[in-house]
């Protein structure tokens, strides 16, 4: 026979040996997949025996554990099963088994759970660092458990492995507890990381410090913002977007556009243009801004133009604090061009309490004035203290 | 001075020994470190859930005041007490120590070890659930039943082992379901009149009904039961309309006061059981849902037993609750504070 006869014969029958046995080993898994709740010598039948029978779940476990000592769910359930009959020292063993079989995320999970509700701080943090480290989920319950071990966040942090998935955790978990002087710390060391993915969350945690009423850790967590691509910063007495270069956003001490009802409103840089209609509301408001302010005299200079509106407009500036009205304009009259810079229009007000006010814009409708569809527009606001 | 030299140094010892785990297990059921852990039990799924609104795999350990939601696989809590619950599939409560607020789907019982003190009750109950302003509590540690909350408004109750009371949200008894036993349930929005149906007996002087499906004994007082006639039905099936008189005390074994206005002949239980006997109406007619065990006015987590083809549906409405036996029937009468339905006896 020739040599390459003899070559290519040789070849072919180790391909299709090899072929062979792909075959074969791919319809054995396959089999065994099927038939595993049929086959009373494999592990999970036990485990499927011990779910619908839990009076005998912890026999069968025991049965699965010795079939199969590798699988770690096996070990976990018998963990739990052990733990509910009364004996945590067994059931602890059964868990750190499963660690060692499965070093992924739910065997680490698991033991920290049972280490946290059997007080074993070191296997708790242990296990729940180990945990945290491979956590893709919604770390929050992880981090509960942590919180009720470590309440100073940060080192709770610091314990469970200060990755920035957690930090993002934690700072949702406090921002719901509304425990905000540590969720300020928490979001100060992820600002920092300036990762464009979490301005959305900073921004959320910005708007709900106002709502709180915490408007120094508002500002500071505001101005955290300025790692991103972000709006102006913040400060005491000063307007935020003053010449409405920028699109308003709607958050934090920016500018908070409301569309008036049947009406509507356009921006473009550096105006902001509002049409009331026939049938838009006696009251509503177009537009506000938080502003922290200390007591003292204020002036408010802005630019605008009507057309249309009665002469008495009905639109103006209004101070809130806390839902309360604390000093408002006079009704602004008719302006039908806009003035040049340098002469703009003024509003003069005084402010008795540090604090957090809501500057706003509306319309409320003169008595004695009808509805009249106009177009009001605002060029500029800008706040001075005097 | 030694006193003061001494509780800083007991008071250290003490923490030294709280750190170190040194101190026993004090807690029941599954023996959780009694060293401030606040947790009251555990959670487990073959699957996941979500517990505070984050999804969980597998287990998880809750704490008071605990939001459980289950997907396609039912959980099983077990909690520190020694309490066994299962919340089936699609369901949601919030769970405390003593008691689960049932929000969606159905739960199981499986055991209802002592918790405490119950509402508005000074002494040691067991675990509760509370649906829809109703309280379903366990007589006993062994009771075993399924609550399912069926459409809108209705409560299904099935005892499965062991009997279960029901009370309003006034904490008032409306019904009591002995073992095999199930009711639908319905809170009514306005208190409304009392009707109930049962054999009419006279004890020491006063008139006391047990109604038949409710199984709760009511004392009934008021000038139509002086009416000429009344005397023959004493020891007699009878059905009678009127209001809780408010604030009065009932004599002991009865649950309330009832200011009768109307006494009329009820018909004869149905399937010809003798006065006295199970309540009518009140047989388990075939097999619940999920858990496979529950009689028929358990039902389905969904929905009524539309298959139970019952034709007399006993209707009951106890302080402010409107009581049913056989939903078959109920699903037929269209409402439970109805009052046009045909075949109901009232």
């Amino acid at each position: 026979m020739p040599r390459h006869m003899f070559y290519s014969r040789l070849f072919a029958g180790i391909s299709f040996l090899g072929f062979t046995l792909a075959v074969g080993g791919t319809l054995r898994l396959a089999v065994a997949e099927r038939v595993w709740p049929m086959a009373i010598g494999n592990a999970r039948h036990f485990e499927d025996l011990a779910r619908r029978q839990p009076l005998l779940a912890s026999d069968a476990l025991r049965t699965a554990v010795q079939l199969n000592p590798r699988d770690s769910t096996a070990w976990m359930e018998l963990g739990l099963a052990t733990e509910r009959e009364g004996d945590s020292e067994q059931a602890a063993d059964c868990l750190l088994a499963a660690e060692k079989v499965d070093r992924q995320y739910l065997p680490a999970w698991t033991s920290a759970n049972f280490f946290f509700r059997h007080a074993n701080d070191f296997q708790f943090w242990r296990a729940a660092t180990r945990a945290a480290a491979m956590s893709y989920d919604d770390p929050a319950p992880l981090i509960e458990l942590a919180d009720h071990r470590e309440p100073d966040s940060i080192a709770a942090l610091k314990r469970l492995g200060d990755s920035s998935h957690l930090e993002r955790g934690y700072l949702r978990f406090l921002i719901g507890r509304s425990r905000w002087r540590e969720a300020q710390e928490v979001a100060a060391r992820l600002s920092l990381l300036g990762d464009a993915s979490d301005r959305e969350l900073l921004l959320n945690f910005t708007d709900r410090l106002i709502e709180a009423n915490e408007g120094e850790a508002a500002l500071s967590a505001w101005n955290g913002l300025q790692q991103f691509p972000a709006p102006d910063r913040a400060s005491r007495g000063t307007l935020v977007n003053q010449n409405f270069k920028r699109q308003p956003s709607g958050q934090g001490f920016d500018w908070r556009v409301t569309e008036p009802p049947r009406g509507s409103v356009h921006w473009e840089p550096s105006r902001l243009e509002y049409w009331l209609m026939g049938s838009t509301p006696d009251a509503c408001m177009l537009l506000e801004q938080w502003v922290m302010l200390n007591s003292g005299r204020y002036r408010l200079r802005f630019d605008y133009r009507t057309q249309g509106l009665a002469e008495e407009t009905g639109l103006r500036w209004t101070l809130l604090r806390g839902g309360r009205e604390e000093a408002s304009s006079t009704v602004l009259a008719q302006a039908p061009r806009r003035v040049q810079n340098g002469n703009a229009a003024e509003w003069n007000f005084r402010v008795t309490k540090v604090g957090l006010y809501k500057l706003a814009w509306t319309y409320t409708r003169v008595p004695g004035t009808t509805h009249q569809e106009g177009h009001a527009e605002l060029a500029f606001a800008r706040l001075e203290a005097l | 001075m030694t006193t003061n030299f001494l509780r800083p140094a007991l008071a250290a010892g003490l923490a030294l020994h709280l750190a170190t785990g040194l101190t026993p297990n004090l807690a029941a059921g599954q023996g959780f470190a009694a060293a401030a852990v606040p947790a009251i039990g555990t959670v487990i799924t073959n699957g996941a859930f979500r517990l505070n609104h984050a999804t969980v795999r597998s287990n998880g350990t809750l704490f008071e005041g605990a939001m459980v939601e289950t997907g396609t696989a039912p959980v099983r809590m077990d909690l520190a007490s020694g309490t066994r619950l299962e919340l089936e599939s699609e369901s949601a409560g919030r769970v405390y120590g003593g008691h689960l607020l049932l929000d969606r789907g159905a739960t199981r019982i499986d055991k209802a070890a002592e918790s405490g003190a119950g509402p508005g009750a000074g002494f040691a109950t067991s675990f509760l659930v509370e649906a829809r302003g109703l309280t379903i509590q366990p007589d006993s540690n062994s009771s075993m039943g399924r609550i399912v909350l069926n459409g809108a408004r209705r409560v299904d109750v099935a005892a499965l082992t062991g009997s279960f009371r029901i009370l309003n949200s006034a904490g008032m008894l409306v019904a009591k379901i002995a073992s095999g036993r199930a009711l639908t349930l319905e809170a009514q929005s306005t208190p409304g009149p009392v009707r109930i149906t049962g054999r009419l007996v006279r004890r020491d002087g006063h008139y006391l009904l047990t109604d038949d499906t409710t199984n709760v004994t009511l004392e009934l007082a008021g000038s139509a039961l002086t009416e000429p006639g009344l005397l023959k039905a004493l020891g007699r099936r009878v059905e009678v309309k009127g209001s809780a008189r408010p604030g009065a005390t009932p004599v002991d074994g009865a649950a309330q006061l009832i200011e009768v206005a109307q006494v009329t002949p009820a018909p004869p239980a149905s399937g010809s059981a003798p006065a006295g006997s199970a309540p009518a109406g009140s047989a388990p007619a075939g097999s619940g849902g999920a858990g496979g065990t529950a009689p028929a006015g358990a039902g389905g987590a969904g929905g009524a037993a539309s298959g139970a083809a019952v034709s007399v549906t006993m209707i009951a409405i106890i302080g402010g609750v409107a009581a049913a036996a056989v939903v078959g029937g109920l699903a037929a009468s269209g409402s439970l504070g109805g009052s046009t339905a045909a075949p109901v006896s009232r």
